[in-house]
């Protein structure tokens, strides 16, 4: 179960979240939406643990247990997991290496064994035929080059192998067509268990036409501003954020 | 200071401490305690310095002790008369008549009578002969004097003494010694001018002579300022000029800095841009190196403020066996400031471009953004371009780039224009113009651009359209 | 190389204590008595049993160098080298010509076993048989260099079946006294700078290869270089020659031990290609660097040249410099022959207080001569590392062709990260590209790795493979893996 409580941060001197509440109980499927510059990527990035974002208050716990004080990857090893809204690209650093390095790494530190090469190599392919990835793009360096879809499919590829157990998905759908929304939204959906929870940000509706939430939460200003069921984002998608302070959508 | 005893001492270099010796009593300001002790100090500096030569680093590319055949002698001002005629002879007349305050420096002499003294200062700008001033020497112009050169910052500052050139530069010691005239301006905080002050530097009507002049411009807070300098020969036999200009631009100070050179072939030209900007300067410099047997355009910056954005440009068109060489040094000593310098060489004949610049980051200047770009055409098979971009950087968390590129004209790009139906001198003329006409546009004011394109064509020998 | 059993796995495992290379071998040794002096030099010399054509030669090297002064010019700062309180010959007192290498004194064997450089021929085929990364690939010969001496050149006698000359500098001049001769100091003069004057004077040993006409070495050649006795320099010498429509592939491997002095290498190499031939030579360089507080660490002052002397020869450096206190190195190709092509690629990793001044020199003669330079700078810690390069075209090289990219990380704000190539165009129908950046790891990138799981010290180690992949693409498969690994050992500590 993820709890936040009274969480307030900043970058540099702006203050972001201004007292931020949210619960997702374990194995349920929560969308956060709101108007541009409502602190949703902020979110986003002090779950993950960004150090550019200053938390100054509140508190952030995952399964009963403190995060705020933990290093990103302390965080991933622990079962946090953000898909970035713009995946970043490393030069000359092989997708395939990338991820071996990574799930090792996170295997490791949560006392699993590592995966042997051709072991890994396996279950990567496996997981990426579902995605419709090329293995093709797994030998080309991280991200650079990709297309959209293609790193957003990478993202959740990445989602996929790590087996977090708290998914943050940010504007996921961002860049997208349809048809490549439709096969992240699979993705998504194929990763659904009642040992997982998910915090889906983002902007529009149509995302959630896929990914169906137990819970929406409108975010206003730094703030929860209001929580309904699925049929609140139809709602928003009808009357837009112009009444939470935002343009209309 | 602990600076390298020269051992050997070349005939020119010896005539030169002897024209201190017999002039610096009748030296402007010699009746002033502190600017006689600046002027003898330089002497001493250059004593122990000599010319430079080869062996020096930042002088690996110009040989200058070994170009010198013979120290000229210091000019004396006739005072005669000059008309427009004169100044368009020298200048072009694409120069000579750009809208402009007006300030002319003539054999070595701030001329008050050819300058809009009064113009200015109704607009807000004080303009002084330097003649003058040194006789009543102002207590902030002082440390400006006192300025060798010297890197601040950097490997080389750690061994100033060394052979890198880093340490105190002889041609700016000779300057502050035997300098005889030239201007100060003085803009005041928040003084804008509705156009360029233009400063005409003429010299060399008959015998050869040496011309040291130095130019100081001070801006006030939010002061903005189009500076022009040109540089022309009157048709003498010989000219060696040893020019200075001193700029300390003040906080959010906008100036726009242009120095043209067209001097006549048989001269040398001796320049040094000393140049330091304070918090929140918008500097845009730009060189136009057209004439004289050899240049030589040092320029080193200074960043003591940060968010100060400076850009540099350089067009160096050189033909027979002309020769010039633009180094640059720039130290970024605050954070948050960015650089950029475009260099651009057409080389023809026999002539040779050089173009070296350091740009360094010191360990405090973090956000940096430093970029350079150092090209040159070559037009002919003798010509020769040499190049030596540098970047120390002390300050981790920096962008920094620079390229050079060295080429001719492109062959596939002629023949296309050629289809077209462009005949051949044409369109390799185009194509030089292009090129040059990446750092012309640089130049934020039209009517210069526009002259100084101008000038191009003239030089590459078309007509534009 | 002992790379072979390694993987890209590896890299991550870097909290192997920092360099592990620094044990001491305890063996007895004969030494030349300390100083430097004409005497010296004859001693060297009589030690070898050289001709009198060789002694002459290095006295007359002596004699300038006396002549000489330390260059100055390089962002290198250390105190002035005392060269008479070194030693300038040092062998293992065992070292009595051994035949096989049954003869060699076990405990070198055991040094250069601890090294990962198996000397025994039947270990290094059944390791490459052994090999995870599949391919079969020809075994590694090697020439094992233990202070002044080689202690073993291995599979001497496959390579003579192919024709190719590999032994230490001293047999060949001995056996090919004729080669030696005509090649020795063609490439670098007995003048050319004070570090090589000073190794003409005084080298030791090192590597001695020829390949004849029309040859492809049939294996991967290789000389690793062991400083072991203390305040001991070592002056090593190596000869390669392509002859015409030859190709060789040669690694060069160093280590030395922890010592709290700084150990002085300078050496010299020559590479002559003739008419259509390749030399590839590539470096792993794992000098000691010092401790953390700068004590200690090899001065690396060494001169390495090649001459592409023929038409359409290439030569291509290969360097990855992650040890020494000091580094001072251009390898450099004279690109003489018309067609003839030079290539360097290097990664430069400097951490604590070393200091690094490397780069290149490619020289432009011929016509249609081409060449590439590849520099990927890191500076961690205190260091300072220094990209130095010429680029030049002479006026009758026409159609020269250059491109060179320079990039420097910076990791840290106590470290320098500096560039400082000279481009001289000479001939209108040159084309010089240059063009070099400086940046640090992005805050961005280290997050989304960190966010994958990794620690801060494996996110850089894995970017930083990234930046310098460009380069390591070039190593010989034995060595990349070996240096990725490296990589990852170079930088710790360099965070926080």
């Amino acid at each position: 179960m993820l709890e936040i409580k009274n969480l307030h941060a900043r970058i540099e001197e702006k203050e972001i979240l201004k007292g931020l509440d949210l619960t997702i109980p374990t194995g349920e499927v929560h969308a956060i939406m709101g108007p541009n510059g409502s602190g949703k990527s902020t979110l986003a990035y002090v779950l993950a643990g960004n150090e550019n974002y200053e938390v100054t208050e509140g508190s952030v716990k995952w399964n009963g247990e403190e995060i705020l004080d933990m290093e990103p990857d302390e965080r991933a090893a622990t079962g946090v997991f953000l898909a970035f809204q713009y995946p970043m690209e490393i030069p000359g650093v092989a997708t395939m290496t990338f991820l071996r390095t990574a799930v090792n790494a996170v295997r490791k530190a949560r006392g699993m064994e590592e995966y042997s090469t051709p072991e890994f190599m396996k279950v990567v392919r496996e997981k990426a035929n579902e995605l419709q990835i090329n293995p093709e793009m797994l030998k080309r360096p991280l991200n650079v080059g990709f297309s959209g879809g293609e790193k957003k499919r990478n993202e959740i590829l990445q989602m996929s192998l790590l087996e977090p157990s708290l998914c943050v998905l940010d504007e996921t759908d961002s860049g997208l067509d349809i048809d490549a929304l439709r096969i992240v939204a699979e993705g998504v959906n194929a990763l659904r268990s009642e040992k997982r929870s998910m915090l889906v940000i983002t902007h529009y509706q149509r995302l959630l036409n896929y990914i169906v939430p137990d819970r929406v939460h409108v975010m206003a200003d730094g703030k929860v501003v209001r929580s309904g069921d699925a049929d609140l984002a139809l709602e928003l998608e009808e009357t837009g954020y112009a009444e939470f302070g935002g343009k209309a959508a | 200071m602990d600076l390298p005893v020269q051992q050997f001492r070349s005939e020119i270099e010896q005539e030169l401490l002897d024209s201190f010796a017999a002039l610096h009593d009748a030296l402007p300001g010699a009746q002033n305690d502190r600017v006689a002790k600046l002027r003898s100090d330089a002497m001493e500096r250059y004593a122990s310095l000599g010319l430079p030569h080869r062996r020096i680093e930042a002088w690996k590319y110009t040989d200058l002790r070994a170009r010198l055949g013979e120290a000229y002698p210091m000019v004396r001002p006739s005072g005669r008369p000059i008309d427009q005629a004169e100044i368009e002879k020298g200048l072009g007349p694409r120069v000579a008549n750009l809208d402009s305050y007006r300030v002319v420096i003539a054999e070595g002499e701030f001329r008050s009578e050819l300058s809009d003294v009064q113009a200015l200062k109704e607009a807000g700008a004080e303009l002084r002969s330097l003649a003058e001033t040194l006789e009543h020497l102002p207590d902030d112009l002082g440390p400006l004097l006192a300025e060798t050169g010297e890197q601040r910052s950097g490997f080389e500052a750690a061994r100033p003494t060394g052979r890198s050139g880093a340490g105190p530069d002889p041609i700016i010691a000779l300057n502050m010694a035997l300098m005889t005239g030239g201007a100060v301006l003085r803009l005041g905080d928040g003084v804008s001018l509705d156009k360029p002050v233009h400063v005409i530097h003429l010299d060399g009507a008959g015998e050869p002579v040496s011309s040291v002049t130095r130019l100081i411009v001070v801006t006030g807070k939010g002061a903005s300022l189009d500076l022009i300098e040109s540089y022309a020969g009157l048709g003498g036999r010989g000219l060696q000029r040893n020019a200075l200009t001193q700029i300390v631009a003040g906080a959010d100070s906008h100036i726009e800095h242009t120095k043209i050179q067209r001097e006549e072939d048989e001269a040398v030209h001796l320049s040094n841009w000393l140049l330091t900007l304070h918090e929140n300067v918008r500097y845009n410099g730009f060189q136009y190196t057209n004439g004289g047997e050899l240049a030589r355009n040092d320029v080193r910056v200074l960043f003591e403020g940060e968010g100060t954005v400076m850009n540099f440009s350089a067009a160096s068109l050189l033909k027979s066996r002309q020769h010039a060489d633009t180094t640059m040094v720039i130290e970024h000593l605050v954070p948050h400031c960015t650089s950029r310098e475009l260099y651009k060489a057409v080389l023809d004949d026999e002539s040779r471009g050089v173009f070296q610049a350091k740009v360094i980051v010191a360990r405090d200047a973090q956000k940096t953004d430093g970029k350079q770009m150092g090209q040159a055409l070559l037009l002919s098979e003798g010509a020769e371009f040499d190049t030596k971009p540098e970047l120390e950087i002390f300050a981790d968390d920096v962008v920094c780039g620079h390229g050079a590129t060295s080429g001719q004209i492109d062959e596939d790009l002629l023949f296309y224009l050629e289809a077209r139906g462009i005949p051949e001198p044409q369109a390799r003329a185009l194509l030089v113009q292009a090129f040059v006409g990446e750092a012309l546009e640089q130049i934020d004011r039209e009517p210069l651009r526009d002259a100084l394109t101008g000038v191009t064509a003239d030089w590459l020998g078309v007509k534009l359209d | 190389m002992p790379a072979v059993e390694e993987t890209v796995e590896r890299v991550r495992e870097i909290d192997v204590d920092k360099y592990k290379y620094g044990f001491s071998t305890d063996i007895e040794s004969i030494k030349a008595p300390k100083g430097l002096s004409e005497d010296i030099v004859r001693f060297i010399s009589a030690k070898k049993g050289e001709p009198q054509w060789l002694l002459d030669w290095r006295l007359e090297a002596y004699r300038r160098w006396l002549t000489m002064s330390e260059p100055e010019w390089a962002n290198v700062h250390y105190p002035k080298i005392d060269f008479q309180e070194l030693y300038y010959y040092a062998a293992p007192k065992s070292m009595d010509k051994p035949k096989s290498l049954d003869e060699v004194d076990p405990e070198l064997l055991a040094t250069y076993e601890k090294l990962g450089i198996p000397l025994s021929e039947q270990k290094v085929l059944a390791g490459v048989e052994g090999a995870e990364l599949g391919t079969a690939r020809p075994g590694v010969a090697v020439d094992a260099v233990f202070d002044s001496v080689s202690v073993i050149t291995t599979f001497q006698k496959e390579l003579e079946k192919a024709g190719v000359i590999f032994c230490s500098i001293s047999e060949a001049v001995k056996t090919h006294p004729e080669l030696v001769k005509k090649y020795l100091g063609s490439v670098v003069p007995t003048s050319d700078n004070y570090y090589a004057t000073l190794n003409s004077a005084v080298f030791s040993d090192g590597s001695f290869v020829y390949i004849p006409e029309g040859v492809r070495c049939p294996m991967e050649l290789s000389t690793y270089f062991r400083i072991n006795e203390k305040q001991t320099g070592q002056f090593e010498r190596t000869l390669i020659i392509a002859d015409k429509g030859a190709y060789v592939s040669y690694l060069e491997g160093c280590t030395a031990p922890m010592r709290d002095e700084n150990q002085l290498h300078a050496a010299v190499v020559e590479l002559v290609a003739l008419d259509d031939a390749e030399i590839k030579y590539s470096t792993v360089q794992n000098w000691y660097p010092g401790n953390s507080e700068g004590q200690g660490g090899v001065y690396n002052f060494v001169t390495k040249r090649g001459d592409c002397r023929g038409k359409n020869s290439k030569i291509s450096w290969t360097q990855v410099e992650t040890g020494s206190a000091i580094t001072w190195k251009y390898p450099s190709c004279i690109l003489r022959g018309d067609g003839s092509r030079g290539e360097f690629y290097s990664v430069a990793i400097s951490n604590g207080y070393q200091q690094i001044d490397s780069g290149t020199k490619m020289i432009h003669l011929g016509k249609n001569t081409s060449s590439r330079i590849i520099s990927k700078g890191i500076s961690a810690g205190h260091s300072n590392n220094t990209y130095r390069g010429l680029v030049s075209a002479h006026r009758k090289a026409s159609n020269a062709r250059n491109f060179t990219a320079c990039d420097s990380l910076l990791i840290g704000d106590q470290c320098g990260a500096h560039t400082v190539p000279y481009l001289e165009a000479k001939n209108s129908t040159a084309v010089f590209e240059h063009e070099a950046t400086t940046s640090k790891i992005s805050d961005d990138q280290l997050f989304y790795c960190m966010q994958r799981g990794l620690s801060e010290e494996e996110a850089i180690a894995l970017i930083v493979n990234g930046f310098v992949r460009d380069v390591l693409q070039h190593l010989p498969m034995e060595f990349m893996a070996e240096t990725q690994r490296l990589i990852g050992i170079s930088l710790e500590g360099s965070v926080g």
